[in-house]
């Protein structure tokens, strides 16, 4: 018999994220609630990126990671199906290829900025093809560091039981990481952006409305601090819609 | 002489004034506008936000964002105004402790004078910003129909935000003040007041002596711009609909784009005759394409949208004078207030109803508070006329047989005052009376506000009407009202002091101003930090923008070389105070970066 006390998620708790993040080579893989009953065998909701295994040769043929964030890391992160060509972005280089967690872990040898990811622990014996449990394919992306993947299945694990423990913790915690990311890409949060598009061109970029709402509120007054309080959005939705905005270069900075 | 603050704490937007060098000026808030909305939110991250930034997440965070507190400051959480406003507020109101309404943002209950102090901080922080030291003293203005617990709710209000109010003043007779300074005018006015949320028109009569009497004053607290706004709105959304087959009222962010929209065409629309409404990517469809929203508003259809708003104000306006005994040409001018009436047509329907011309002379969004600082320096400087006598907003008075109001000091009295009346027992062998104190104006009791109540007993035993009783109220300079009711056979006497209550003890409104305080502590403190931060990183982007000239110019010395270390360190250290946010080393190390920036530059400019 185990005592409740005893059992340890694995998952930083509410306010230790940020720590926990700073020691994740020692953050153990996440246990199972032995009083949970087992996961029912059913998919995610949304559909989620495959569990990337990363060797070394792969690594490195990928393009500049820092001035990429791909499709499929868009659309595992907020499950926006968006059909619209990715070339319409104005950056000829962002090639879609790893969801940008994954592709920053790369970028963070060289300049580390945000905590790095836990180095890759033995994946559990998944086969290719098979369909693994929600949880267990939560610990396997966290423990990747496929935040954005993670996240997702964190998400839809809580659409099905808002008090899962487990997917709490590992939501809010890729929530700290990926929101430390993508602020250290944008940089300081106290510039004031404008809008770098003319007016009229606008209409002719790739945007979803949520990227238009962020837009609306770039007005060459408000800091990006400000945008991300009147947003009305998750912090980490509002900053990945201006890092992807700033990529493609509809706005900038003075 | 010390600055006296004059506040327009409006329903939908609030405005500071101040009289610099006899002249009284509007201050701008930090984005250059004269009228901050009175808004506060409180985001996800529990970060307070007020004024414009609040408005703009109006929508999108509904919930958490208070608009409108001045309908519910100083009611009763029975009162009728509190359950509509519970009905159509976004925002939770909850009963608080004592029979008051408190506002939910997130985890945590706010009254409404905290949630109203917090505009009124903001208020002062402009000023305050603006004058370069600390405001103490202000005069808030209130509605004229304000009763005695909304203006002590208001009161408390400013005592929360740090501020000494040394006076409450009516809205309409503010914006007679302003229309009024440096004229010697002796008239009857009336202040047609359109804002945001609220209609209110009142007559007043302007007397040579400083007496400024509200004959008459009527509104609807839930009549004004943003009801156009709504038309607007609504107009586009079906445009949209009719065209895409997509409400657009079901996506939040469409919906605040909407209406910041709909605001800023309607104002367009004052001076120009046709604008266009251009919001890309306003949502995305089911096949995730994303669609546009543009569309052109020409001024005579926002006329047509806004027509039976227009009228419903010209009706107030026709029963206000009714209710004052007054007929149009009896009235000497009219001033129009709130930036509603820069609209052409509702000027139109006002000079139409009249019979005359508005005044130009008063500025719309700025004249209350104007007349609040006009009214605010006259307090302070003894060697100025005192401008505004006090007077009783409403009449006071005691509920009588039947249910009837008899009133004993009537609405715009002159304080301090004193009345007596004589009243009789109603019924038999009645042995005590009850003598509940209330003030209105109506001649129902039930449609007045309760202030207090007290049981005179020891009645000697006779048939109804033989035992008189003389009841007196007073009211001292302070405002406070004393009620003393005697039985003129045995002299026995009973009395009751009535103070105005905002629903809020004396404990709760100290440990509120404490949170305040401690809030604009850190306010001040963190906006401190961020000025540093900013110009240390400007001085340290420079000189490493230098470094490499002037490396090339003095690399050959040892003192060059050992000058760049320490320039060097400076920045690190610099960089470093930033991380840790330390706002006293990073003083010091501003010094050192403009040293080495002064030193750089002339380096740079001798090896040219």
């Amino acid at each position: 018999m185990v005592d409740d006390d005893e059992v340890d998620s694995g998952w930083p708790a509410d306010g230790e994220a940020a720590d926990a993040e700073k020691n994740r080579p020692t953050l153990a893989p996440p246990q199972p609630d032995p009083k949970r009953a087992p996961e029912p065998a059913t998919k995610p909701k949304r559909p989620t990126p495959a569990v990337l295994r990363l060797d070394s040769a792969s690594q490195f043929e990928r393009p500049d990671p820092s001035a990429v964030i791909s499709r499929r890391g868009r659309e595992s992160l907020l499950g926006l199906a968006d059909d619209a060509p990715d070339d319409l972005s104005l950056d000829p280089a962002a090639e879609p290829s790893e969801a940008l967690d994954l592709v920053a872990r790369e970028a963070e040898r060289e300049t580390p900025i945000v905590p790095l990811p836990a180095p890759v622990p033995p994946p559990p014996a998944v086969s290719s093809g098979r369909i693994v449990e929600p949880v267990q394919e939560m610990r396997e992306r966290f423990s990747l560091g496929d935040y954005s993947g993670a996240l997702v299945v964190a998400e839809s694990i809580l659409e099905d039981d808002p008090s899962h423990v487990e997917a709490l913790q590992c939501e809010t915690s890729c929530r700290q990481v990926l929101e430390q990311m993508y602020t250290a890409r944008i940089g300081p949060l106290d510039r004031v952006p404008f809008v770098a598009v003319p007016p009229e061109q606008l209409r002719w970029l790739s945007l979803d409305h949520r990227a238009g709402f962020v837009l609306s509120h770039v007005d060459g007054n408000c800091s990006l601090d400000q945008i991300l309080d009147v947003s009305g959005m998750p912090p980490l939705d509002a900053l990945r819609i201006l890092y992807e905005l700033l990529q493609q270069r509809v706005i900038g900075f003075r | 002489m010390e600055k006296v603050i004059g506040i327009d704490l409006g329903t939908t937007n609030s405005c500071v004034a101040i009289v610099e060098n006899g002249q009284p000026t509007v201050i701008p808030n930090r984005g250059g506008y004269k009228t901050t909305p009175s808004m506060v939110a409180v985001t996800e991250a529990g970060k307070r936000l007020v004024g414009h930034i609040a408005k703009r997440q109006a929508i999108t965070n509904a919930e958490n964002t208070v608009y409108a507190a001045k309908r519910l400051i100083g009611r009763k959480w029975s009162s009728p105004q509190v359950k509509n406003a519970i009905a159509t507020s976004s925002y939770r109101i909850v009963e608080g402790p004592h029979h008051d309404c408190r506002i939910a943002l997130r985890d945590k209950e706010f009254s409404v004078p905290e949630v109203s102090a917090m505009i009124l901080q903001e208020m002062r922080v402009i000023a305050e910003d603006y004058l370069g030291h600390s405001v103490q003293k202000a005069v808030i203005t209130v509605p004229a129909y304000f009763n005695d617990n909304q203006r002590q709710a208001t009161k408390d209000a400013g005592e929360i935000a740090g501020l000494d109010v040394i006076r409450i003043i009516n809205e309409p007779t503010a914006a007679a003040l302003a229309y009024g300074y440096g004229r010697n005018v002796e008239k009857t006015v009336a202040v047609y007041d359109l804002g945001g949320g609220t209609f209110d028109i009142s007559i007043l009569e302007i007397a040579q002596n400083g007496v400024f009497k509200v004959i008459a004053t009527a509104g609807d607290t839930f009549l004004g711009g943003e009801d156009v706004d709504a038309r607007i709105v609504d107009w586009l959304v079906q445009g949209f609909k009719d065209e895409h087959q997509i409400d657009l009222r079901q996506d939040r962010m469409a919906l605040q784009r909407l209406k910041d929209a709909a605001e800023k065409a309607k104002c367009e629309l004052s001076s120009v005759r046709e604008t266009e409404i251009n919001l890309p990517f306003i949502i995305s469809s089911g096949r995730n394409e994303a669609l546009h929203l543009q569309r052109a508003l020409a001024r005579n259809v926002l006329e047509e949208l806004s027509s039976d708003l227009i009228e419903r104000t010209v009706d107030i306006c026709k029963q206000t004078l009714d209710d004052a005994r007054l007929e149009k040409d009896e009235i000497d001018e009219v001033l129009l207030v709130g930036g509603m009436t820069r609209m052409p047509k509702i000027q139109d329907a006002v000079a139409k109803f009249f019979g005359r011309e508005a005044s130009k002379g008063v500025h719309p969004d700025e004249c209350v508070a104007l007349g609040a600082a006009i009214q605010g320096a006259a307090l302070v400087d003894e060697s100025q006329e005192m401008i505004l006598l006090d007077v009783t907003p409403h009449a006071l008075g005691i509920m009588t047989f039947g249910s009837y109001f008899e009133e004993l000091i009537p609405q715009n009295t002159t304080v301090p005052t004193s009345r007596t009346k004589i009243f009789t027992t109603s019924r038999d062998n009645q042995t005590a009376v009850k003598i509940l104190v209330m003030q209105g104006e109506s001649e129902k009791a039930e449609d007045n506000e309760v202030l207090g109540e007290f049981i005179l007993t020891g009645l000697r035993r006779a048939p109804k009407g033989q035992v008189e009783i003389e009841v007196t109220f007073e009211i001292n300079a302070d405002g406070i009202v004393s009620v003393r009711a005697k039985d003129l056979e045995t002299s026995l006497e009973q009395s009751i002091q009535v103070t105005a209550t905002s629903g809020l003890t004396r404990d709760e409104i100290k440990n509120m101003i404490d949170s305040a305080k401690e809030h604009m502590v850190e306010r001040r403190v963190s906006e401190e930090f961020e000025g540093l931060k900013q110009e240390a990183q400007k001085l340290a982007a420079e000189i490493e923008k230098l470094f490499p000239q002037v490396e090339q110019i003095v690399a050959a010395s040892d003192f060059g070389r050992e000058a760049i270390d320490k320039a060097r360190g400076i920045v690190t250290r610099a960089r470093a105070a930033i991380d840790k946010k330390d706002t006293a080393a990073l003083k010091e190390h501003i010094e050192g970066l403009s040293r080495t920036q002064r030193m750089f530059k002339g380096v740079v400019a001798k090896g040219q």
